[in-house]
């Protein structure tokens, strides 16, 4: 009865610090904007970025359709000069891929580290100019998260995040092209599904964000409650009042659990349906693939190349769908910090001279001047 | 540290064996594929065998769709398991915190420990649902794999011997050197970090003293630091892919060599050097897949250690020497020969011998500079922390003999550092006393002068306090947490400097209401100005440790000089405060 109730707290607080999971930013265009401001210092290195993983994408989807040549024009035909000169090629493919990407990851991270970094700064500058009233009414919990939690979203959504969409948009561009080249007839069996995978991000996704959502706001209560009591935790002990500090922790934490339990249940289920769908995907095509070849229709080496395809194909369709939560987390973050640096700084009105008043006051040579402080701030008492 | 761990899966076995059992069938069905598949090139279609393909491809069909079942299965078993150990883990943990004396709090800190409550037993949960997963799928996909590629070709396999070590040379110097950076990277964070939560701390300090330009500086340095750092140890991380691309690539196009010579000599069929390929790609896959999971394991292994710090922590106090029948018979209280330090390895006390003696329904004043040890001497009284020689007796007993919770019952303490909890203002105060009519805790207010405020307040008594009191002004928050103590009606009030934010007139007209509250309680009031204990029937004189002085105001004006210029410097104050 007495202990006191933890409101969930959508907006800030603890809830909202551990709530990254499924947040959605509100200005989604408005943010996109304000943080391309802080990564368009760096064009001409995102154009490099961009070239090296068009190098890379491609160079790793043009290795393996050469399995289809390798297998009939040369091993087949028993053509070993050609199979050499071939691997060369094959090598060469693999080995620019390789350090186009690393050019590439090179480069994102000194982007993503710089701009974080800047961001970081700004951030804490803005705070110096704020008015002693934005402190009184924001908890240093909740600002100090935006500079943990809310940098470390953004950061990882520009050192990793960016280039691994482009990579898998492009990867799967590419290798649905190549298959559509190898043979359009099996191609129809992958886009079918491909459209079952979409029906299984769109299903167990959605339920997957709703659970989510109950799942996060049950974590903001019960880690919303460890905070509280725990910085209250002399008042608990002074006050006996441990078993009631307790009870209600149990309440949140089996909550919590039961939550998480279906949430996680979902998420988790959704990889290995995206992976085996992919697989029944390859067995039907090995089949009606087989058939083909006997018909005539198709060959060996083909086949061979198809078949490295379609179990790359779903790939970047699951990690896309992986990707589009961590950039919604990220841009709710940078929104949360660009709420902060948009507050209204302090203005010099009337109270210029009490400020004054303090500055001479304290400028005299006596530096370790706290207690002085520490009545001047009893004096502000509403 | 997994044996400390491991009781807490105790009724989640069963659904970690299912999982990791549905897990390795999932990983080994799929394996099977890419064999069935050769079967079907080099058997189907050589043959020219319609219903022989048609066969292989309704069971490999039905392999994927039992691996779907397997896949799913370990997902919710995963689930399942995971949150399970992690609430029971969050719990133990919790309770044992609970046990904790204050200088068990104060051994952790209070950030430390919320931390090791929160992110570190989520770091827990989420390494178990991804070791039932990962950690059985990349072993058994590299096995089964192996074996498959083996029985395809054992000579083709010999690539292997070549390949696997030296992916595993990159992996081990990978995770060898990664540690440091990550190490390093950590603490450049910690250390921006802090100069974030200084500033924020001391936000008014530095807003009055002008330092926002040093701050801002301060800043940079340590942010600069951290972004070098960063780039540094990400820079190095991003090396691991395009080693491993390379490596790959290479044994793909030795395979191709080698295989393509064996399949035009006839001593390898073509189905065969597809699914050989295929299977190559697994292996290095998985080696990947283990040297990934390894990464976080060492990462996680950081956190379970930190959550096993708390739970092997010995509470400091406890009730084995408490005689629950006991009960505490009055307020009287003495100190017999006390010695007491914070810290056990500290060489001087922080109370050094101190003998007092306060009878039942005194009041008493506690004098002295910072650091002199006025808290440390209260804070015994309800054995808030365990004295290192002598003794402490409440009603004529030793404080070890009372539960604490009979001690605790019998002394409330303000706290010179308070905590206000979110919920309702009456909420609030019967944390004193849980059945307290609507009456008590009117009056209880009244004593504490808090009434004026609280009737003010747009939904009275019902009206909300935000998480850790933000929401009501210093002074209006100490005189709430007196009426929490008063409330207790207690046989013994402690008050640690509770009134620092009350100007003069309220705390006058507290001491006033106090004076004639709770009669019988002995009352102990710490205070900074001498004008709020005067007419206390002792005055203690603290200082450095050691009980300077005790007496009454006369008394002590007689024969104590530290009294005497407190007192005096005091008078002059008054005179320019108004």
């Amino acid at each position: 009865m007495a202990e006191p109730r933890t409101a969930p707290r959508p907006q800030r607080g603890p809830g909202g610090r551990q709530a990254h999971g499924y947040q959605r930013p509100q200005d989604l265009a408005g943010t996109v904007r304000k943080l391309l401001r802080y990564v368009s210092h760096y064009k001409l290195l995102l154009l490099l970025v961009m070239l090296c993983l068009l190098i890379s994408s491609l160079g790793s989807v043009a290795a393996n359709y050469l399995v289809k040549p390798l297998i009939n024009d040369y091993i087949l035909p028993g053509d070993f000069a050609g199979l050499f000169k071939m691997l060369v090629i094959m090598g060469g493919l693999f080995g620019m891929s390789a350090l186009s990407s690393f050019a590439y990851a090179r480069v994102m991270v000194r982007i993503s580290q710089r701009t974080v970094a800047a961001l970081r700064q700004d951030l804490f500058d803005k705070l110096q100019t704020l008015p002693l009233r934005y402190f009184d009414t924001h908890q240093s919990g909740d600002l100090m998260s935006r500079f943990t939690n809310d940098i470390d979203t953004v950061s990882e959504l520009i050192n990793s995040s960016l280039a691994s969409i482009l990579t898998n948009v492009l990867t799967f561009v590419a290798t649905f092209i190549m298959m559509l080249i190898l043979n359009w007839q099996l191609t129809l069996i992958t886009v079918f599904f491909l459209m079952m995978m979409g029906v299984v991000v769109m299903v167990i996704g959605g339920r997957s964000r709703t659970n989510f959502q109950t799942q996060q706001s049950a974590l903001g209560a019960v880690n919303g409650y460890i905070e509280e009591m725990i910085e209250g935790q002399k008042v608990i002990k002074v006050f006996h009042h441990e078993e009631k500090a307790i009870a209600r922790f149990s309440e949140l934490n089996v909550a919590y659990r039961d939550a998480a339990t279906r949430a996680q249940s979902y998420a988790g289920s959704m990889m290995p349906a995206m992976g085996n769908l992919s697989r029944i995907n390859y067995a039907v095509t090995c089949c009606v693939g087989g058939l083909l070849a006997i018909g005539g229709i198709f060959d060996v080496g083909s086949l061979g190349a198809y078949l490295v395809y379609v179990r790359q194909v779903s790939q970047p369709v699951a990690q896309i769908s992986q990707q589009v939560n961590v950039i919604l987390a990220a841009m709710a973050g940078a929104e949360r910090i660009f709420a902060v640096m948009e507050s209204e700084p302090e203005t010099d009105e009337g109270k210029t001279v009490l400020v004054c008043v303090e500055k001479t006051a304290i400028s005299s040579p006596r530096r370790r001047g706290a207690p002085a402080i520490g009545r001047g701030s009893t004096r502000t008492e509403r | 540290m997994i044996r400390k761990l491991l009781p807490y899966t105790k009724g989640y076995r069963l659904w970690i064996l299912g999982g990791i059992l549905c897990s390795a069938s999932e990983s080994v069905l799929e394996l099977m594929l890419p064999k069935a598949m050769s079967d079907i090139v080099d058997v189907g279609i050589a043959n020219g065998d319609r219903a022989f393909i048609l066969i292989t491809g309704i069971k490999m069909v039905l392999m994927a769709l039992l691996a779907l079942a397997g896949g799913v299965g370990a997902a919710l078993f995963a689930a399942k398991a995971g949150m399970g150990f992690g609430a029971q883990l969050r719990q133990a943990e919790y309770e044992q915190v609970q046990r904790f004396s204050f200088s068990n709090i104060e051994h952790f800190s209070t950030a430390s420990l919320i931390t090791r409550l929160t992110s570190d037993v989520a770091s827990m949960q989420m390494t178990l649902m991804m070791s039932m997963r990962i950690f059985v799928r990349a072993p058994v996909m590299l096995l089964t794999a192996l074996v498959m590629a083996l029985t395809i070709s054992l000579s083709l396999s010999q690539v292997f011997l070549v390949s696997i070590p030296l992916l595993m040379m990159a992996v081990a110097l990978v995770i060898t050197r990664v540690g440091p950076f990550f190490t390093a990277l950590q603490k450049s964070t910690d250390d921006v970090n802090l100069v974030v939560q200084e500033d924020l701390n001391a936000i008014r300090v530095v807003k009055s003293f002008v330092r926002e330009e040093e701050e801002k500086e301060k800043f940079a340095r340590r942010n600069e630091h951290l972004r070098d750092t960063a780039m540094r140890a990400f820079g190095f991380v991003v090396t691991f892919m395009p080693i491993i691309t390379l490596i790959m690539g290479s044994t793909m196009v030795a395979i191709m060599w080698i295989g393509g010579h064996y399949v035009y000599g006839g001593t390898m069929l073509s189905g065969d050097l597809i699914a050989f390929f295929t299977y190559a790609g697994e292996i290095l896959v998985s080696l990947m897949m283990v040297s990934m999971v390894l990464m976080i394991l060492t990462r996680s292994i950081a956190c379970g250690k930190r959550i096993v710090e708390v739970l092997d922590e010995k509470p400091e106090i406890t009730d084995v020497q408490a005689d629950s029948a006991l009960k505490v018979g009055d307020g009287s209280i003495t100190f017999d020969h006390v010695y007491f330090k914070y810290h056990p390895t500290a060489e001087g006390w922080n109370l050094t011998d101190v003998s007092l003696q306060i009878r039942s329904g005194m009041t008493v004043g506690i004098i002295g500079g910072t650091g002199s040890a006025k808290t440390t001497l209260v804070s015994l009284i309800p054995r808030l922390y365990e004295v290192n020689d002598g003794a402490v007796y409440v009603g004529g007993h030793n404080v070890k003999d009372y539960t604490m919770e009979t001690l605790r019952e019998a002394c409330a303490m303000v706290l010179q550092k308070n905590t206000l909890f979110s919920g309702t203002v009456a909420e609030n105060l019967r944390w004193g006393r849980a059945d307290a009519t609507d009456e008590e805790l009117r009056e209880a207010c009244r004593i504490a002068c808090a009434d004026e405020f609280i009737s003010a307040m747009p939904d009275g008594y019902d009206s909300r306090i935000e998480q850790g009191g933000t929401n009501v002004s210093g002074g209006q928050k100490q005189r709430l947490c007196i009426a929490r103590a008063i409330l207790r009606n207690p046989k013994i009030l402690i008050l640690d400097d509770s009134t620092s934010a009350v100007d003069t007139a309220t705390d006058a007209r507290i001491r006033e209401g106090l004076r004639h509250a709770l009669p019988g309680a002995t009352k102990l009031i710490i205070a900074q100005r001498i004008a709020s204990v005067m007419d206390a029937d002792l005055i203690v004189v603290m200082d450095d440790g050691k009980i300077s002085g005790a007496g009454t105001h006369d008394e002590l004006m007689e024969s104590n000089h530290i009294y005497r210029e407190v007192y005096e410097s005091q008078q002059e104050g008054v005179g320019i405060d108004g």
